[in-house]
């Protein structure tokens, strides 16, 4: 027989898969320190939930252009004391939770413990600064055992002509791959534009799961093999059993991106994170991340960062 | 056994060519953290590849942008990684990791220190 809190314990996951069976993968049971396999479930359906939400946010973020527009969610407006003064008809879709259980309340009541430290130094830096911003991750409690997490912007305001301050909390969809937050404005500006341009539909060749575990396979060899030469697309495709127009625009329909600027993506991404957390040269690095020429190096990591790879260190403060 | 190396997240120090890292108490490891600890192994290794053991018991959840992030950088410099984790949860915490986000090296969960020595010592 289970005790009352092993009993509610069970409950938690019960409820956190009804909310997922309703297509809402953004909570988290709140964890503990037990370590059983209540607990070892609790983790699993957590860890569950995140891949999930983040796989939709994908496919439709890549089926759909209009997705990647960034929706407020959430607003929360605070007084100098940090008590809500005002909230949105958003929080209380998605806290559900009743108007009158947030005006009056102290914002920090209604987080998590796990982020009650990083809003108390927010909350120093608030206080003292007017204008002070600041991006956040926060996790709300959504009821006793539930817990939701949110980027949120919080903004200090303060009002000129009746020496008020305050402070103005909300939040936004977070966004899946680094190069649209890289291509973000372009890929906005796009999209607003598109009223007269209709895109052509692009090419569906990932039909089965065959063909989707290959491209995954290919993604993972690349990323395993960022020193080494890339094969041709041909020849890449034929050795993993596929053909080079399913690479090609499969690849792109999986990843958004096209096979090589994936490649030399990872490269930079690898060079920067040695040259700013290692005193590696600069050859040694341009090797160790497969490129054959150092003005080549140069000329790509500058395109990328804004500056060149030594330029690039001085910044970091490794010389 | 070289110095303990204390950082912000996790400690690191080298014993017979392997470099041990223990993570501190971390009740939720976001992207962050993760970058942070990172950055701290690689400066400390500087430019020298090893099999990496990684103690991880005192990691309570972390997030997935954090999975993803060590799985893809947590292997730059490394030769192979043990994650050592002896709690219950391991069972799905690690597995799910070592499963879904499929580190760049070979990596595996022990639940034994002399096991997952034994396992870094063909990477030496």
């Amino acid at each position: 027989m289970l005790n009352t809190f092993d009993k509610i314990r069970i409950n938690n996951i019960y409820k956190m898969l009804l909310e997922m069976s309703e297509g809402r993968f953004s909570f988290q049971i709140e964890r503990n320190d037990i370590d059983d396999e209540i607990e070892a479930l609790v983790v699993l359906v957590n860890l569950m939930a995140q891949e999930i939400q983040q796989t939709l946010r994908y496919y439709s973020q890549l089926n759909s252009p209009e997705s990647i527009f960034q929706f407020v969610q959430m607003i929360f407006i605070l007084d100098s004391n940090f008590q809500i003064i005002y909230v949105n008809d958003d929080v209380m879709n998605h806290l559900i939770k009743d108007k009158k259980e947030f005006i009056g309340q102290s914002f920090i009541k209604i987080l998590c413990d796990n982020s009650t430290h990083d809003w108390k130094r927010i909350a120093d830096k608030l206080l003292i600064n007017n204008y002070y911003q600041i991006k956040k991750k926060l996790h709300f409690q959504f009821d006793k055992d539930l817990t939701k997490e949110a980027i949120c912007n919080i903004t200090s305001i303060y009002h000129k002509e009746n020496k008020n301050q305050f402070i103005l909390v909300t939040s936004f969809q977070s966004k899946t791959q680094s190069q649209f937050i890289e291509d973000g404005l372009s890929l906005t500006s796009k999209i607003l534009s598109r009223n007269t341009i209709q895109k052509k539909e692009k090419p569906n060749i990932l039909k089965n799961e065959k063909d989707i575990k290959i491209i995954q396979k290919i993604h993972d060899y690349i990323l395993q093999h960022l020193e080494t030469p890339l094969p041709s697309l041909r020849i890449l495709a034929h050795n993993f059993g596929t053909n080079e127009y399913k690479l090609k625009y499969g690849f792109k329909q999986l990843y958004n991106i096209t096979v090589f600027k994936f490649l030399l993506d990872e490269r930079l991404k690898k060079a920067s994170l040695l040259i700013e957390n290692t005193s590696l040269s600069m050859k040694r690095i341009a090797i160790l991340t497969g490129f054959k020429s150092m003005p080549h190096f140069s000329k790509v990591f500058k395109q990328k960062f804004g500056r060149s790879p030594k330029a690039f260190r001085n910044m970091s403060g490794l010389h | 056994m070289n110095d303990i190396n204390h950082t912000e997240h996790a400690n690191f120090w080298i014993k017979n060519e392997i470099l041990h890292c223990t993570y501190k108490e971390i009740k939720l490891l976001d992207l962050a953290t993760a970058q942070s600890i990172v950055r701290d192994r690689l400066q400390f290794q500087q430019e020298v590849s090893y099999p990496v053991f990684c103690d991880i018991r005192n990691v309570m959840s972390w997030e997935k942008s954090a999975r993803d992030y060590l799985a893809k950088n947590g292997s730059v410099l490394a030769k192979a990684v043990a994650i050592y984790d002896d709690r219950y949860i391991a069972e799905v915490m690690s597995k799910f990791y070592l499963n879904k986000n499929k580190p760049l090296v070979p990596s595996k969960l022990f639940k034994n220190y002399h096991e997952a020595i034994e396992f870094l010592n063909n990477f030496l």
